[in-house]
């Protein structure tokens, strides 16, 4: 006899859908599971076969054949579990269901009979949802993920028991659904304050005017000055996250498991920061099995790499066009991927090797030779992505205990907001959403210079010894300066403080 | 072989252009290998040399002297290293004077390689290149103390501005003890013991100078002719009354923008675009590190 259950899996940051094809025929007993599967979806067999004996069902002794449609896709995870054991079950007969086709299954077994977590349950019941499925029966676990989805019935199940009683009608289980304006209306907060930092007054402006642009910002100092301190309190000014982006985000992180268990939705704006020795693959995403990287975790939020120059040059290279795209695609034999990463790269690195160079606290050691070398660690066109760089100089012990209130995050985000809600009303229609995306085409278009904006900018590149790569990143900021200013115009002052956000671009540093 | 953009002019001891002032060294070297302008050769000339390694204070002090000498009619000579090599070159173009460097090595093998734009700026001002090694040989360690010599021999006198406690530029300044030239030295911080090599040469009866009169007035025969009448900044030209308030904060010394724009009763972003306007007026210079200074 044949049964068809519908199931999920994953390629990429979608769900699709896969029919689990069940016959239980006459013959040699025998236990096969085809349609390309993995060795987790193999062992589903063992997994399946203990399950069913735990709840009383005895594995029946004949040719057992599993299908996992479509066949030309290679099906990977535990997600089928579930799919496999209801089959069986319906063909012998334990289940009487006329509807089963409006359901999906998507589960892990335990020997027990339990129903265990599973990743990726939103991508996989937006899709279900998508193609016109109406109820999903997920692990009990995942069930704040999967309630976000409206329209879709989610009946959360602890147990296969759980399941057979919901079925067959003795015991349905309560639909679970996610009050999800609840989730957004909820005062959310960050841990880090910027109202805890003293002083430091220049760049928590280059930071305010990188989140109002979305620039990526490179922070230079000397150790103990403050730069990983003040890049954990960049999501907090960060503008406020909607609600496409928030499922975007839990997306990516429900793929990965990486969402934490007691969360419906990724409400606040991620923020990452993987450690130096972190490999190409797992910084951009991929393995034979692709797995979203660092740069798709930090979607819409943050990736913060400290001490630059330490990271292996070919894990940043491959970085460089991700941060152009906002999106990494990854080939395997098994296939193409694609992940989203629209991200803001906050790094940090020291001015030199030993860390001192032009402090006030200690003295430098290093030759102007190892200078250079240190800075070359980092290549051109990696800078050449990154609009801000701003000097780090650690704040006086008298200061830190000085009573003064710094303003709140809260305040700076409003402005933040304001600067972004210009912006995109600026690029209605356009590719982009803030004036970082802005090409060499559209900066001509909308970072025009009045006649004595053109003459400072020129003597600034004269008389401040600019490399040339500065000019674009110059107009950007500045454009961005001006948006928060509320001006519609990029003025003298604007330019000027833009300037002031390219101190590698001084000879004076090589 | 050697790709040369310049010719090289090849002298011999007995060659009218070949400094005399060598021939008091015991070693004075048969042939000189040159590039650019080798009618200076002979001309009036103090050596500047200090550590490869200096911080602001160095640098500021050399770019200053050699300036002001180079202003004043005098060559300034050095060795195209590192640090305070680099700058007394660099002064010394600033000031539109002429410069002289002398290579521990062949013309193929600059070294550092990053001076070889400061090696076509010092030629293409009327300067010149000298080395006594033929143009392919390669730096090695034991050049280096062979070229101080020449330096020291072929000036008036020998200034260092700023050297550690072991230089190579107090090998320099020995020298030019040893050949009866004059000795000058710019005063360290006795804080710093590292950054005072310089202080050990009063000692040794070195002069200490402040500003470059005190090296001319040490050559009272000779006939100093200004190239230029030096630019000096006058003191008490103020910026526009827009970015006084900002100007005024830096009274105190260098200070960092952060602190500034705390001090500051204008927002950050003010102060960030006055500091732009002021340096690129020439009113304030930026430090390494994000600090300020006025000038």
């Amino acid at each position: 006899m044949l049964s068809k259950v519908k199931s999920m899996s994953l390629m990429g940051v979608c769900g699709y859908l896969v029919e689990v094809q069940v016959d239980v025929a006459y013959g040699i007993p025998s236990w096969d599971v085809v349609g390309l599967p993995d060795t987790s979806v193999r062992e589903a067999k063992e997994r399946v076969r203990a399950a069913l004996r735990n709840v009383g069902i005895d594995f029946p002794s004949r040719k057992v054949i599993v299908n996992l449609a479509p066949a030309n896709t290679k099906k990977e995870g535990p997600y089928f579990d579930l799919p496999i054991a209801v089959g069986i079950i319906m063909d012998l007969e334990y289940i009487r269901c006329d509807n089963i086709a409006e359901y999906v299954f998507i589960g892990e077994l335990s020997l027990d009979g339990k129903i265990n977590k599973i990743n990726g349950i939103l991508p996989m019941c937006i899709e279900a949802y998508n193609l016109g499925i109406k109820k999903a029966i997920v692990p009990y676990e995942n069930r704040k993920e999967a309630g976000v989805v409206e329209g879709l019935e989610v009946y959360p199940a602890k147990t296969l028991s759980d399941v057979i009683e919901h079925l067959n009608g003795g015991r349905p289980i309560e639909r679970y659904q996610t009050d999800v304006q609840a989730l957004f209306s909820n005062e959310r907060k960050y841990e880090f304050d910027f109202s805890d930092v003293k002083g430091q007054e220049s760049i928590k402006r280059a930071l305010e005017i990188a989140a109002a642009g979305g620039h990526n910002c490179l922070l230079i100092g000397s150790p103990g000055s403050g730069k990983t301190m003040l890049a954990r309190r960049l999501p907090s000014i960060l503008p406020d996250i909607t609600f496409k982006e928030s499922l975007e985000i839990t997306k990516i992180h429900s793929i990965a498991g990486t969402l934490p268990s007691n969360e419906a939705l990724i409400t606040y704006r991620p923020f990452r920061a993987p450690h130096h020795t972190v490999s190409s693959v797992a910084l951009v995403g991929g393995g034979s099995f692709p797995k979203p990287g660092e740069i798709s975790l930090a979607h819409y939020g943050v990736l913060f790499l400290d001490e630059l120059p330490e990271f292996k040059r070919n894990s940043l290279e491959v970085m460089r066009g991700p941060l152009e795209d906002n999106q990494v695609t990854i080939s395997r034999v098994s296939g193409t991927l694609t992940y989203p990463c629209d991200f803001m790269l906050i790094a940090s690195m020291n001015p030199c090797p030993c860390g001192y160079y032009g402090s006030k606290e200690k003295e430098c050691t290093c030759t102007p030779n190892q200078i250079t070398k240190y800075m070359g660690k980092i290549s051109g066109p990696l800078l050449d992505r990154i609009d801000i760089h701003i000097e780090v100089s650690p704040v006086k012990y008298e200061k830190l205990e000085s009573e003064e209130k710094a303003e709140s995050s809260e305040t700076i985000k409003k402005r933040v907001n304001n600067a972004r809600a210009i912006q995109s009303q600026r690029y209605e229609g356009t590719d982009i959403i803030c004036n970082a995306g802005l090409t060499p085409a559209m900066i001509n278009k909308y970072c025009k210079l009045g006649k004595e904006e053109k003459e400072i900018l020129q003597s600034a590149f004269q008389r401040l010894g600019l490399s040339a790569r500065a000019h674009s990143r110059i107009l950007k900021v500045a454009r961005t300066i001006a948006d928060l200013a509320g001006s519609e115009e990029i003025k003298v002052e604007h330019l000027a403080e833009a300037i002031q956000y390219r101190s590698l671009d001084r000879k004076y540093w090589s | 072989m050697i790709d040369m953009k310049y010719d090289i002019h090849i002298l011999r001891k007995e060659d009218k252009l070949f400094p005399t002032r060598l021939n008091i060294l015991e070693d004075c070297p048969d042939i000189l290998y040159v590039l650019g302008n080798a009618g200076i050769l002979n001309d009036f000339a103090i050596a500047i040399v200090g550590s490869r390694s200096c911080d602001e204070y160095g640098k500021s002090v050399t770019e200053d002297f050699s300036r002001e000498l180079a202003q004043s009619g005098v060559c300034v000579i050095s060795g195209l290293a590192e640090g305070i090599d680099t700058y007394a070159h660099k002064g010394a173009l600033a000031g539109n004077g002429k410069t002289i460097a002398v290579l521990g090595s062949g013309f193929a093998h600059i070294f550092p390689a990053s001076n070889k734009q400061l090696l076509e700026e010092i030629i293409e001002s009327g300067g010149a290149i000298v080395s006594e090694y033929l143009p392919d040989q390669v730096p090695m360690s034991m050049c280096f103390p062979r070229r101080n010599r020449i330096v020291a021999a072929m000036t008036e006198g020998t200034l260092v501005t700023q050297a550690r406690e072991k230089s190579g530029a107090l090998i320099t300044a020995k020298l030019a003890r040893h050949y009866g030239k004059k000795l000058f030295a710019v005063p360290g911080d006795l804080n710093n013991r590292k950054r005072a090599g310089s202080n050990s040469l009063f000692k040794m009866g070195a002069k200490m100078v402040v500003e470059e009169k005190d090296i001319l007035n040490e050559f009272p025969d000779y006939h100093f002719s200004a190239v230029k009448k030096s630019k000096k900044k006058t003191s008490n030209r103020l910026p526009p009354e827009k970015y006084a308030n900002t100007y005024l904060l830096l009274q105190n010394g260098p200070i960092h923008m952060s602190e500034l724009c705390r001090i500051s009763k204008q927002g950050a972003g003010q102060v960030m675009s006055d500091l732009t306007m002021l340096e690129m007026q020439g009113f304030v210079k930026q430090l390494a590190g994000g600090f300020y200074t006025m000038i």
